[in-house]
């Protein structure tokens, strides 16, 4: 008798350390919400959701623990849409047939959840754009073909679900150990809300009047964006008691999405981080000089040479003989450790996601659009830039209570006279 | 179609009784209320950023803390006197024998107890002023009541001999600078003296059983022998850096 076995997937190097994280409460969501003009149809949106998942295999799956590694299995359960009753980032995805993703729908607004164990932010918004795409075309809107899009009909490629850190695996012998980052750096003091919680803060900035201030520094707008985030850090650091003022550097870091440089179809994770430091305890920098400092670590390091390395390295480290006989719960005590370490290391996490596209039929449905970074439990703050339009969403999600960097970022861009409007939730604003 | 108020989305089909969202059973209005206009007035809500209360300040006391922590104080110190109170009345073979001075002195005592732990949070000091205030509210009941003698008998054996040799073992590791094998001889030291006090009390204070004797001169041949290596051979071990691994643990500050 012929006997059904599903199709399972390996997770790949990214995905390796998200695995040994979640559990039942945390479950590192990020988060691509869409405001559209009118409320949603519900029918609609969930046809467009089952029209979708085919076409995207590596998002119909649930994570599965065996003895020695997890893996993503096919998952074939009717996919729900959820009502967004709160920012709480994510459900228990290790649930029996839990889907790694949650939409979820309240009002005018779409809201894909979704993790790095399968996906990052750029293949997460060309799932959400698919998803739109679909509803919008249910409404009538008959749409034209967009090479940038991929719609449900589109045909699949077996390049999508591909490991793209594998096909760089021929070059990674040879190549030298990445440079020791040096210690610790300066994390939010604060202590995590409890009962566990995440509070949001908004910023919307006009994307023109941004790109022309970016312009008259002579840099782009993640540089302009990631030197406010670093200046406001460093006047958080002023509130500190003196003894423990300027103890650590500041070091921020920006995710690269590696496909400019290592051309790929993949929709998996392909990203690398550059970081950025600065260091308060050899005096205080002015905004110009964390701009310049920023500005040069960009233009030093974005560039493939310097991705191959770290890349090297962690594939290197996944191919080590005996750390495949090491039992999972080990192996997740291990890489937790490894990932607590990692995340000492850096202050925050800026991550630009660029201009959400979306053909002209659609945009008219839409007003905005946000990009809300996970909870971060270590660093107590992520951010995350996303435009649209004309309007340059900046949203810092953070775990502790008090907002005191919050209050200096919008000191900042107020002064940069970029007049941002501030949300602490997200949806309705005009 | 119809909407469902809850989630603010619209349904399209008519038959459907229940919000696919929600569950929340629909009401088919009539057509005349369009719940785009309806919605949007929803969506009017005040704009958190200009609401004074949006820029979070920590305050250090807030009128919730206060209360709470009075609330905390008056239950705590209620529950405590109760189970006091009943301890010594069968104690005193008098189930209904009540002493007005007794309540009195037991809330007082759990009070103080708590605003320790409320603001020491178990710190060696905090460790110190708990034993120091138990023994008192020992020797005050006892001063009152010539029929409880607890602290005499082997309240006092026991908070200063049995608790005592351990506090000043935590002294020790926060003072000493190597710590090393003398720290498992003051280990020693500490457990046999606290067991001799311990079997003391429980024997009235004065006679001593064989086996804490027993027990205490072998731990002392142990605690002397470690005192010798470490003092004398000068065999250094150090257990600093294993446990400071564990100590930054805890601390999570910058
Ligand atoms: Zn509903």
């Amino acid at each position: 008798m012929h006997e059904f076995r599903p199709l399972t997937y390996q997770l790949d190097n990214t995905a390796l350390i998200y695995q040994a994280l979640v559990s039942k409460k945390e479950s590192h969501f990020f988060r691509i919400a869409i405001n559209l003009h009118k409320p949603v149809v519900i029918e609609h949106l969930q046809e467009a959701l089952l029209r979708t998942l085919p076409r995207y295999p590596i998002f119909r799956t649930s994570l599965k623990r065996g003895l020695f590694w997890s893996y993503l299995e096919e998952n074939f359960h009717y996919p729900r849409i959820q009502k967004d009753s709160q920012l709480a980032m994510g459900h228990n995805i290790l649930r029996k047939h839990a889907y790694p993703f949650r939409l979820v729908v309240y009002g005018n607004r779409i809201a894909l959840e979704t993790t790095h164990l399968i996906v990052d932010g750029r293949s997460a918004s060309q799932f959400l754009q698919t998803i739109l795409c679909e509803y919008v075309a249910l409404h009538g809107t008959l749409l034209t073909e967009d090479k940038n899009i991929i719609r449900a009909h589109t045909p699949f490629e077996e390049e999508e679900i591909a490991d793209a850190y594998k096909s760089l695996l021929v070059v990674h012998h040879a190549l030298p150990k990445p440079k020791k980052r040096s210690g610790q750096a300066f994390r939010e003091p604060h202590r995590n809300k409890h009962p566990f919680g995440v509070n949001l803060i908004q910023y919307r900035l006009p994307l023109d009047k941004t790109m022309s201030l970016a312009k008259s520094y002579g840099v782009s707008v993640t540089v302009l964006l990631t030197a406010f985030y670093i200046a406001s850090y460093q006047d958080r650091m002023f509130l500190l008691p003196p003894e423990h003022r300027f103890r650590r550097p500041i070091r921020v870091n920006n995710p690269v999405d590696l496909r400019q440089f290592f051309p790929s179809k993949s929709l998996r994770n392909f990203i690398g981080f550059i970081s950025h430091e600065i260091d308060p305890r050899l005096g205080i920098f002015s905004f110009k000089e964390i701009l310049e400092q920023v500005h040069h670590t960009m233009k030093r390091d974005l560039i493939d040479k310097h991705f191959h390395s770290f890349i090297g390295q962690n594939l290197r480290s996944e191919h080590i003989p005996f750390v495949a006989f090491i039992p999972l719960f080990m192996k997740r005590m291990i890489l937790k450790r490894i990932h607590a370490k990692s995340m000492k290391q850096e202050t925050s996490v800026l991550s630009n996601l660029g201009k959400f596209y979306l053909p002209e039929d659609v945009a008219n449905y839409v007003r905005d659009v946000e990009f809300i970074p996970a909870p971060k439990y270590i660093n107590k703050r992520d951010c995350s830039v996303v435009s649209f339009k004309n309007t340059l969403t900046l949203s810092i999600s953070r775990t502790c209570l008090p907002n005191e960097l919050e209050q200096f970022l919008y000191e900042r861009l107020k002064e940069a006279e970029l007049n941002p409007i501030v949300n602490s939730f997200h949806g309705y604003q005009d | 179609m119809t909407y469902c108020r809850r989630c603010r989305i619209i349904i399209n089909s008519e038959s459907t009784t229940h919000c696919p969202l929600c569950d929340q059973i629909l009401i088919h209005h009539d057509s005349s209320e369009n719940p785009e206009t309806l919605f949007y007035e929803w969506g009017n809500l005040k704009k958190a950023h200009e609401h004074p209360s949006f820029w979070h300040i920590p305050m250090p006391i807030s009128s919730k803390k206060v209360i709470n922590t009075i609330f905390d104080f008056l239950m705590m110190g209620a529950f405590s006197a109760i189970l006091i109170v009943l301890t010594v009345s069968i104690y005193a073979g008098n189930p209904y024998h009540l002493d007005i001075y007794i309540p009195i002195v037991s809330l007082f005592y759990s009070i103080v107890m708590l605003a320790i732990i409320r603001f020491y949070r178990f710190s060696l000091g905090a460790q110190w002023l708990m034993l120091l205030n138990t023994a008192l509210f020992l020797i005050g009941i006892d001063l009152k009541n010539k029929v409880i003698e607890w602290s005499t008998s082997s309240g006092l054996l026991i908070i200063f001999g049995g608790v005592g040799p351990f506090l000043i073992l935590q002294i020790l590791w926060r003072y000493l600078k190597i710590k090393g094998l003398n720290m498992i001889a003051f280990i020693f030291l500490a457990i046999s003296i606290a067991l001799l006090s311990l079997d003391a009390s429980l024997n009235g204070g004065v006679r001593l059983q064989g086996w804490s004797l027993f027990t205490f001169s072998t731990l002392l041949f142990f605690a002397l022998l470690f005192l010798h290596l470490h003092y004398i051979a000068k065999i250094r071990v150090n257990f600093v850096p294993i446990l400071q691994t564990k100590r930054d643990k805890g601390k999570d500050k910058l």
